[in-house]
């Protein structure tokens, strides 16, 4: 068996915190270390407090140079909180390359690639970029030319993982779900929300979603996509996530008007859908509400409901009208008096991924979903 | 007279028109004058067949929907709010001053609040800052402002400060505030203070003859208006770019004439170009006497308002907009803005607007470190001091004082400025415990103003008034 590597994420903050509670991810370290930025408010406390989740453990260190003689890699990770490629991630890169140490790059290097790569190949370390997704659509877009311009349908089913807004914990629900399905013995194959999936040892939102070709041809593409996954990977299961919210917030605040999840739900039917919210007081109106929403926008009806451990901040929004959705951590003894109040008022089933146990609830609701369906004569 | 049967709305006629307003909706209606009378009709508003009352009925007006229980929402995650994301703190550096200010909260004038010698240490200033980063996870941007007294007397203290934050919360967006008398905004000072995002707000309330009046110096009772007339002036010769982190506080003096005021910020284009200009009244809270308006005032204060009314209305030119008045229509703006917005009926549960989360948006700190909720509110009053230093946050206060509704509950649940209402815990604190009676006085003011701004709303209305034309003066 190989040695295990120990490990220092930077910078370290909630972004990064469902990988800590991936139990595929912390086995593969000898050790886990983190350091954050000391504004962010984590540092001297245990990692959970960045997601207001149960307790991890690892307690977020201030220090950066001073932990890498006992790290053997440095994964330069993304963030919640803001900061910048040059004045906070390159100056830690130089520091870490300098003292020998591999790097993992989630995060975006840009021109900094060619650089980061010399500087490690040098040292005698190694250098993985998993911050630039280079899928493209030329293979997807060439196979099209010669076919016809058509859905092709996809046998494995599909659960899709869907949130009204970024942060509403859809990348814990995407590990959580898969690990929980893969503990029952089936087959998961997972087409992520971030762009370096690879590093979990599954598939990543393709990046021509995002490149300046048709709306058309980007459906088209992510059905190939998925139908390639569906016939090189034979899963029983896929889980397609979806990056982003799913509706316009306000004037400000668009969530891409839906337009990523509407594609999606036009290059795949899933069988399964569990959405993601923030936490409110919410009346039986609004979550009706909500749920017409996702049916008429996109066909959808759905599964389970996750009320995450996030409110918007309210007076934030109301002063400030800021560009993204600031939210407030919710402590965990709230949440569960809170799903007790919402489950009351609604007939779809809710749940919030961060209590224990919640997930294989999820998991088994949904393979209940899917088995009723494999009764029937189905071809 | 409103009764729980009867719909939540308050009528009210303008310039021969009729009008209601109905609180679940948080719309004002433009009704004739026979369903005017229908629903000022207890009897008959509760039977109607009207097919136009009808028609309101079936859009979700003239409902008697009330909230049965007053609480704040905001009750329920006050740990989190507090414990979270926490925005600013307010640390009093000082408490003494070189000004003495006849209307100053501490110039004796207020109940209990006096200056002192006090003064904060580092030690306990940076246990402030640390406490704001502690508990400031969830904020994008926090805020460390400085207070007095006069915080320029404890310049290095305030240096000192700005330079350990900007370390020790790298990784956050931090701002930094002061309010100055402007004594000590010399060259030297300010140029110390370059290079930090550092926003000043000048107190300086007019020309010569009034600010003199009112601000002193307190070693020899002399005006101080040339020292700080001329600090500014050099200072912004100096370094123009300080202009953008300036702004001016201007406490109006309502036995003065108004158009003094007025025509001195618009005289001192130069000065005051860039720069915002805030006015306000001397505030009556905690207040010993109250404040007495002179008619004179009263009548070009209105003048200026409606002048103000005719240039948002494109009737007259931009000369005639003055700085001073367009806070008087923040409200009116907000309501003309938000007036196609629906939205949902009031809660069974619920708190009028007003309250803050106490501490969790201007969490201030005295010298010896006691926390308050926030700058305007007296030291000297139990009820709010909501915390200190070394024990953190006293709860069971702090949620007292988010829902004063409760002190008036009855009167709440009946009110139409319910959700329109600018009342906490700072104008019902009677200097040592929250009090009913100062708090039903706020609310007179608060119905007053807003019965005011609906009738305002109504006349822009009527006068052609667009909401494109408000945001085109609001951006």
């Amino acid at each position: 068996m190989l040695n295990k590597e120990s490990v220092l994420i930077y910078p370290y903050d909630s972004h990064f915190t469902p990988l800590l509670r991936d139990k595929g991810f912390v086995d593969h370290y000898s050790n886990i270390q983190l350091s954050s930025l000391p504004g962010w408010g984590l540092c001297g406390k245990d990692a959970s407090y960045a997601d207001g989740g149960g307790f991890l453990g690892i307690t977020v260190s201030q220090e950066f140079e001073e932990i890498l003689s006992e790290i053997d890699t440095v994964i330069f990770a993304e963030a919640d909180n803001s900061y910048t490629l040059e004045k906070n991630i390159y100056p830690k890169i130089l520091s870490a390359i300098e003292a020998g140490k591999n790097i993992i790059t989630l995060v975006p290097l840009n021109e900094k690639v060619e650089e980061v790569q010399e500087k490690c190949g040098k040292k005698g370390s190694y250098f993985i970029n998993y911050g630039d997704n280079n899928l493209d659509t030329a293979d997807f877009l060439n196979a099209l030319a010669f076919g016809q311009k058509e859905i092709m349908d996809c046998t494995t089913p599909i659960l899709a993982v869907v949130g009204i807004a970024e942060n509403t914990h859809k990348f814990q629900l995407q590990l959580d779900l898969k690990s929980a399905f893969e503990s029952m013995g089936y087959k998961v194959s997972v087409v992520g929300s971030r762009s370096y999936c690879e590093f979990l040892g599954f598939h990543s939102f393709p990046g021509f979603m995002k490149e300046l070709i048709s709306e058309s041809d980007k459906i088209l593409c992510y059905n190939r996509y998925i139908k390639q996954i569906e016939s090189t990977e034979e899963p029983d299961l896929i889980i397609v996530a979806v990056p982003g919210g799913f509706m316009r917030y306000n004037n400000k605040i668009t969530n891409d008007f839906g337009i990523t999840a509407y594609e999606i739900f036009q290059a795949v039917v899933p069988d399964a859908v569990v959405v993601s919210l923030f936490h409110e007081k919410y009346t039986a109106e609004y979550l009706d509400g909500i749920m017409n929403s996702i049916k008429y926008k996109f066909g959808l009806d759905i599964d389970a409901l996750n009320i995450t451990n996030r409110q918007i901040d309210w007076v934030e929004m109301t002063n400030s009208k800021p560009s993204s959705v600031n939210t407030l951590t919710l402590n965990q003894d709230f949440m569960q008096k809170s799903i007790e109040e919402c489950s009351v008022i609604t007939s779809v089933p809710v749940f919030n991924v961060l209590d224990k146990g919640d997930t294989a609830k999820i998991a088994d609701l949904i393979v209940d979903k899917l088995s009723e369906a494999e009764m029937a004569v189905n071809f | 007279m409103l009764t729980k049967e009867n719909p939540l709305i308050y009528s009210f006629e303008n310039m021969d028109k009729y009008y209601f307003f109905d609180v679940n909706k948080n719309k004002i209606i433009n009704v004739d004058e026979e369903i005017y009378q229908i629903i000022n009709d207890p009897e008959e508003i509760r039977s109607s067949g009207h097919p136009v009352i009808q028609k309101l009925r079936d859009q979700g007006y003239l409902s008697n929907n009330r909230v049965e229980e007053i609480k704040h929402s905001n009750g329920r995650m006050l740990d989190e709010l507090l414990g979270y994301n926490l925005k600013k703190i307010i640390l009093q550096v000082t408490q003494n001053c070189n000004f003495r200010c006849n209307y100053c909260v501490y110039s004796g004038s207020y109940v209990n609040r006096v200056h002192s010698n006090k003064r904060m240490d580092f030690a306990t200033a940076q246990k402030g800052i640390d406490f704001l980063i502690e508990h400031s996870k969830d904020a994008k941007d926090i805020d460390i402002s400085f207070y007095g007294g006069e915080p320029l007397l404890e310049m290095n203290l305030i240096i000192q400060c700005m330079d350990y934050a900007i370390k020790a919360a790298e990784g956050k967006n931090v701002s930094f505030s002061l309010t100055t008398n402007g004594s000590l905004l010399n060259e030297a000072n300010v140029k110390r203070l370059l290079g930090y995002n550092l926003r000043i707000t000048v107190s300086m309330d007019g020309p010569q003859e009034i600010h003199d009046k009112h601000r002193t110096f307190a070693s020899n009772g002399c005006g101080t208006f040339n020292a700080v007339y001329d600090n500014i002036k050099r200072i912004v010769e100096k370094y123009p770019d300080i202009k953008k982190n300036l702004s001016f506080s201007m406490v109006m003096d309502p036995t003065a004439q108004f158009n003094c005021l007025d025509e001195f910020v618009a005289s001192e284009e130069e000065f005051f170009n860039e720069s915002a200009v805030i006015g306000s009244f001397v505030s009556n809270n905690y207040r010993n006497d109250r404040i007495q308006f002179s008619e004179n005032f009263v009548g070009e204060w209105e003048y200026s308002k409606f002048k103000y009314l005719l240039f948002v209305l494109g009737k007259v030119s931009k000369a005639n907009n003055s700085q001073l008045i367009r806070a008087a229509y923040r409200e009116h703006f907000e309501y003309i803005s938000n007036s196609h917005r629906n939205i949902a009926p009031l809660a069974k549960q619920d708190h009028h607007s007003g309250p803050c989360v106490p501490g969790q948006i201007r969490l201030f700190m005295s010298t010896d470190a006691h926390f308050y909720p926030c700058e305007r509110v007296s030291e000297t009053s139990d009820i709010m001091r909501i915390g200190n230093i070394e024990e953190g946050f006293f709860f069971d206060k702090i949620e007292k004082l988010l829902n004063v509704g409760q002190l008036t509950e009855e009167n709440c649940k009946e009110c139409y400025a319910f959700r329109n209402c600018r009342v906490c815990a700072s104008l019902s604190d009677d200097g040592n415990q929250l009090s009913k009676e100062a708090k039903l006085k706020a609310c007179q003011d608060v119905r007053y103003n807003f019965d005011e701004m609906m009738k305002d709303v109504c006349t822009l209305k009527e006068c052609g008034l667009k909401k494109e034309m408000v945001q085109k003066i609001t951006g």
